[in-house]
């Protein structure tokens, strides 16, 4: 099932399957890319920024960045 | 020739530009931008180089202000030697980076950093076998301990450009000519490290454990307000130790004797009192002060408040958050406190700034660099200046209301939301939301945290004396020429009808400008009601910035100056005035 | 005894002294909390439960946080978030001991406002003396977790 990253729920894990172009450039740096496992660790409370592990890296993502990444979620 | 010191934040880069640089180190800033630099030199062979400390950034493909900075930098010395720094434990994203460099054109050597972290984490690279796909020099290095410093600077002189064409034929795959695309560079990074790297199982350390402990908000936001209140705690006792403890008794006991003996003229003479001591009533007569806040003069007060109230206070501070920031807590605390700052049109990281103004509000007006956009930055300076008090004030409000002082902290606090959600609808301009790398927890170096340190309380010292030194001598000359009475009783009426304050704290509250801390103890003279006192003491506290927080937000805000003064305005007629409401509503006086 | 067993029985033990710990660190906590809300002093011996709004209701908050960190990582104790909750309790409970010891040593050098420069002697030496604050009587017991943590890691080293 696909869903975007702003919408996984805690401990959920899959792979990255999509990013918006102009999000692309930006965190292909931190290792955010297509093909990638992901894994949201948490979220903050009132629509907070979220926290995902990735590559052994953890990164945090406002709502709004998280819903430009599509994610193919497992489990 | 140059050498760039490259890398992501948080790898380490500081302490690898610490081993390779002597005491000759300077703080600079790129022109046009609030982003600052370090560059020093290197002893390379029989000569000196320069060394640069490059902005941390995760691409050349810019998301925020210090990459752009970092990326103009790497553009403007096109001979340079680029010394890229990778931690080894996250290696993979290291190495995109580090081909961006090599694309370039530049002559790079990898120092793989924390090597000892990567261990822990079952990550085991081929340092060589990489080193001869990529075609140039890669060391592991432990930059906090040295280890393997010594073998990059060796190798720093033999290295040359290497082209990626080259780089992906040794993978095996047909040669690419133009740039990579950033999923070609990733699937670059794959082959290559198909053939280097081995990921052992990935292990959960306890300290991976506590990271995610202290982001998550259930455990987290306990463990933020213990660490706030260790942080006050610790301010409390050491500024009590220094200032009360010794430093007045020098500045009181026998600075202020002297001077009084020594200075030419005496009480009552004008040079004297500006200078020295202004003296005060009583019984009709004209008396000597006995300690160095009533004294007023330049070289007493002037002095005494910068450095006997003032110093221990941001040196505590800046020592505290120096040490959360090494450790790696304050992107935690940051993504923690986003959701709340957010709503105020505030990136997580105005935390900082937010902290450093109870210490001082002078240091932190210069933090709000950090932030992004020119509105943040607006923002901030102004809500720190109108509603955080600093040390002093706070200091000497627990001497002087201390029952109340809890109330009055509330308030401003409430006010600093209020006015900042208020502000963020009206200003325009955006806030970008927050993209932002969460590192692991680390040990802080004695050598980087002591560097910090001085740097931050040295540069304070250097602008905010000569300021206060100054604002003394103006207030001095202005109250000498009786122009602060004068304003007390032009403004009289509306201290008493709109904020129902007694018209003898206009006094105080005019020469506020110079010196809150002393308005607050000359309120506490005048005879009032609970509830006036905590009104007058909300007032001074909002109403104007102290002379050197005045002069730095003039200094860094520029033009948007003006809007701080408007704000300030607005804030203090509507909150100062909502309070006496407040009171009314009560039914108290 | 097999060795599973001895690690059962060590297990046993950090359970049951983890959960006396932490149900007598949320008394205190709450025991602060109250009493700065009230107002009134408490001195039993060698406890003196501060009164002041910051020391006693901030960080009386913090004691109960350490509390129920405690509490809630008892449950598989050898896992490893779980260990990490107790150390967390633990970490808290240094924080608050950690800074009213720094108070005590901020407070028993200077001669105070009608002193000399330096305390005397005998002021020194007695501001060290009992009683203490809550945190400071419980900072010996929060200790046993780096052994709790030592074990952890050498079981880890045996697998």
């Amino acid at each position: 099932m696909q869903k975007s990253l702003d919408k996984m729920a805690y401990e959920e894990e899959g792979i990255v399957v999509s990013i918006d172009q102009d999000l692309k450039q930006r965190v292909a740096g931190m290792g955010i890319r297509v093909g990638k496992r992901i894994k949201m660790l948490t979220k903050e409370p009132l629509k907070g920024p979220i926290v995902i592990m990735l590559g052994g890296s953890e990164t945090s993502l406002g709502l709004d960045v998280a819903g430009k990444i599509i994610v193919e979620v497992q489990g | 020739m140059k050498v760039l010191l490259m890398g992501h934040p948080n790898v380490g880069k500081s302490a690898f530009f610490n081993r390779l640089t002597g005491a000759n180190v300077i703080e600079s800033n790129y022109p046009g931008t609030t982003v600052d630099y370090t560059k020093g030199y290197m002893r390379l062979g029989k000569r000196d180089v320069e060394v640069i400390d490059v902005p941390g950034t995760f691409s050349l493909e810019p998301k925020d202000k210090a990459e752009e900075v970092a990326v103009k930098m790497l553009r403007e010395n096109k001979g340079a030697y680029v010394i890229c720094v990778i931690d080894a434990s996250k290696i993979k994203r290291g190495l995109y980076l580090a081909l961006e460099i090599i694309e370039e054109g530049y002559p790079v050597i990898i120092a793989l950093n924390m090597w000892d972290v990567a261990i822990d984490k079952n990550v085991d690279v081929d340092a060589t076998k990489l080193g001869e796909i990529l075609g140039l020099p890669v060391v592991p290095t432990i930059a906090i301990s040295g280890e393997g410093v010594s073998a990059v600077i060796s190798r720093l002189e033999k290295i040359a450009p290497v082209q990626v064409g080259d780089i992906i034929k040794r993978t095996g795959d047909a040669a690419v000519d133009a740039r990579l695309e950033p999923d070609e560079r990733w699937r670059l990074i794959d082959k290559i490290s198909e053939k280097t790297i081995r990921f052992g199982e990935y292990k959960h350390t306890l300290k991976d454990a506590v990271g995610d402990l202290t982001i998550r908000p259930l455990t987290g936001i306990p463990v933020a307000i213990a660490v706030l209140y260790g942080f006050w705690s610790i301010f409390g006792s050491f500024a009590g130790l220094c200032t009360d403890g010794f430093l007045v008794k020098i500045f009181d006991g026998h600075w202020l004797p002297w001077l009084q003996g020594v200075f030419p003229g005496g009480l009552g003479d004008w040079l004297y009192a500006i200078m020295v001591d202004a003296g005060h009533i009583k019984n009709g007569v004209l008396v000597a002060s006995d300690n160095c806040f009533e004294s007023f003069g330049v070289l007493t007060s002037g002095l005494f408040v910068p450095i006997g109230v003032v110093l221990p206070a941001i040196f505590i501070f800046y020592l505290m958050l120096t040490l959360l920031e090494d450790v790696g807590y304050m992107p935690r605390l940051a993504v923690l406190i986003d959701t709340v700052l957010h709503k105020i049109g505030l990136h997580g990281y105005a935390i900082v700034p937010s902290i450093l103004a109870l210490g001082c509000n002078v240091p932190a007006v210069s933090a709000t660099r950090i932030l992004e956009t020119k509105k943040q930055r607006f923002m901030m300076m102004t809500l720190l200046a109108v509603f955080i008090p600093c040390g002093a004030q706070i200091g000497i409000m627990q001497d002087v209301i201390p029952n109340s002082i809890g109330f009055v902290m509330l308030y401003l606090f409430a006010g600093y939301f209020v006015f900042g959600f208020i502000l963020n609808k009206v200003v325009p301009g955006r806030t970008p939301e927050i993209l932002m790398d969460v590192p692991a927890y680390q040990k802080p170096t004695l050598y980087n945290v002591g560097r910090k340190v001085w740097m931050r309380t040295s540069g304070f010292l250097k602008v905010a004396v000569p300021f206060v030194l100054l604002g003394s001598l103006i207030v001095n000359i202005l109250y000498l020429l009786g122009t602060i009475d004068w304003l007390g009783n032009v403004l009289a009426p509306m201290f008493e009808g709109w904020f129902g304050v007694p018209k003898e704290t206009a006094g105080p509250l005019v020469a506020a400008f110079l010196r809150k801390d002393l308005a607050v103890a000359q309120l506490s003279a005048i005879h009032m009601t609970k509830y006036q006192m905590i009104s007058a003491v909300v007032l001074v506290s909002i109403y104007f910035p102290c002379i050197a927080t005045f002069a730095l937000m003039l200094k860094e805000g520029g033009k948007t100056f003006l809007g701080s003064l408007a704000v300030l305005l607005a804030a203090v007629f509507t909150w100062g005035g909502l309070l006496h409401l407040l009171w009314k509503l009560a039914g108290v006086e | 005894m097999t060795k599973q067993n001895t690690l059962e029985k060590n297990n046993d033990f950090y359970f049951v002294y983890f959960l006396i710990l932490g149900l007598i660190t949320l008394v205190f906590g709450i025991t602060d909390l109250i009493v700065a809300i009230t107002g009134s002093e408490y001195s039993l011996g060698v406890l003196d439960i501060p009164n002041d709004g910051f020391r006693g209701g901030w960080g009386g908050l913090v004691i109960i946080f350490a509390g129920v960190f405690y509490l809630s990582g008892l449950k598989n104790l050898h896992e490893i978030h779980q260990l990490a909750k107790v150390m967390m309790g633990s970490i808290l409970l240094w924080i608050i001991a950690g800074t009213d010891i720094f108070a005590m040593v901020a407070e028993s050098i200077p001669g105070g406002e009608d002193g000399g420069w330096f305390n005397t002697a005998r002021g020194f030496w007695e501001a060290y003396a009992p009683p203490y604050t809550p945190a400071v009587l419980l900072l010996p017991f929060s200790l046993v977790v780096i052994s709790c943590i030592h074990e952890y890691y050498k079981k880890q080293e045996e697998e």
